[in-house]
């Protein structure tokens, strides 16, 4: 045990009172937690003042405090910490998830399903497997594939329809009732320009003119 | 900045996580709790059994710690209550076998009494002893100026306004003062405390 210099004793007298100037304070204070001589003189300190002031005190073991120091670990922390993290995660999803149900055009979950079940090509069987199940199962897994395959066109009338756009079908069971709004106009002018980029074999090029002023031959013509 | 201060400091400073500050909020008042919680547990090795999770309880509940009250009320709070506790585990009645009249009545319908040990009582009257004498032997200025200090709870500034001096010299008196105690206490202080 090293002795403490007179001044380091004056500081801790003065600091024990409560009598340091902040700057002062601070400096004392990081010297008291580097040096375990001048802790224990300051604990002597507060010992001597107690007894000064008749206070009732019984003395703990030499380094008590060292050892309820050494328990001393927070408990809050380690038990908060992976629910902060995972409340979190939970909020981030949450708001993600109300941010693509809230965007333009989105589809809701169930819809989307729809889509996917309308749009899925038909696996075709196996040419052995539709012998291997009996007719009766045969028969009502059929059913809901009649319902999927429908509205679906043969393949000639599919290659028909790209050289001839006026002949595609709008499919009615994926396209929002509610936007756009359908425009019996528009439909006309998207078909006619359709048919005449197809036509087109000029580096792309449409006469805007002779498009434009369709309408107008038609409804003579009809008007004839 | 008061006495009261200097601990609202340490504990904002454990609050953050500064050990070293905690560690002397535990020499500051761990022989005083420990007083406290004899009046409880007779058993010195139960006492500073208690008297540790009583500090270690402290700390965990350090950041609800809002300084409405003093560190030393608060923490004494906990001492009685873990002293309660801790009986109450081992199916105990504090003061059970004294005498009701000599019994002093504590919150919570508890009775206890001194329960220090011979040893103790000894050690206390021998420390009372040593601080007395340091303090019969010192100058009489530097008496007056330690004595407005502890027991009148003077400030520095009081101090000097009271023995007309200026407040440096204040402070090297207290010093002084205290340095001389120092010097009788630490014998008698080490070989109590090397005890198992």
């Amino acid at each position: 045990m090293k002795p403490i210099s007179e001044t380091d004793l004056e500081q801790l007298s003065a600091y024990i009172d409560g009598e340091l100037s902040d700057s002062e304070r601070r400096f004392f204070q990081k010297r008291l937690a580097n040096d375990a001589d001048l802790r224990a003189a300051c604990e002597r300190a507060w010992i001597a003042s107690s007894v000064l002031k008749s206070q009732p005190m019984q003395l703990m073991p030499a380094g008590s405090a060292e050892a309820i120091c050494a328990q001393c670990q927070p408990e809050t922390n380690s038990v908060k910490a992976p629910w902060r993290l995972v409340a979190s995660f939970a909020a981030l999803a949450l708001v993600a998830g109300l941010g693509y149900q809230l965007m333009p055009g989105s589809e809701t979950p169930a819809a989307g399903d729809r889509m996917m079940a309308q749009q899925a090509p038909v696996p075709s069987p196996a040419p052995n497997a539709a012998e291997a199940v009996p007719a009766s199962v045969q028969k009502e897994t059929a059913k809901p594939a009649a319902t999927v395959v429908v509205k679906s066109a043969a393949p000639s009338e599919q290659i028909a329809a790209v050289n001839d756009p006026t002949r595609l079908e709008l499919n009615e069971a994926t396209r929002s009732k509610s936007w756009p709004k359908r425009d019996q106009a528009m439909d006309d002018y998207l078909a006619r320009h359709n048919q005449m980029t197809g036509s087109n074999t000029g580096n792309d090029l449409i006469s805007y003119a002779q498009l434009l002023s369709a309408p107008e031959a038609d409804a003579s013509e009809n008007g004839q | 900045m008061g006495e009261h201060e200097i601990d609202t400091e340490l504990v904002q400073r454990a609050q953050k996580g500064d050990k070293s500050a905690f560690d002397l909020l535990v020499r500051k008042y761990q022989h005083r709790i420990a007083a406290v919680v004899s009046r409880f547990v007779r058993n010195s090795a139960e006492c500073q059994d208690v008297v540790q999770d009583s500090f270690i309880k402290a700390y965990r509940s350090l950041p609800g710690f809002r300084g409405e009250s003093q560190f030393y009320t608060w923490m004494y709070r906990i001492a009685v209550n873990t002293a309660k506790n801790h009986l109450a585990s081992q199916k105990r009645r504090p003061g059970a076998d004294v005498e009701l009249e000599d019994a002093e009545f504590i919150e919570g319908g508890i009775y206890v009494q001194n329960n220090d040990t011979p040893e103790h009582e000894l050690l206390r009257e021998e420390l009372a002893q040593v601080v007395s004498k340091a303090l019969a032997q010192l100058p009489e200025e530097i008496r007056q100026a330690i004595t407005l200090r502890e027991m009148e709870g003077l400030s520095y500034e009081e101090i000097a306004e009271v023995m007309n001096s200026p407040v440096g010299t204040v402070r090297s008196r207290i010093f002084r003062a205290r340095e001389a105690i120092d010097a009788r206490l630490r014998p008698l202080y080490e070989s109590q405390r090397v005890r198992p």
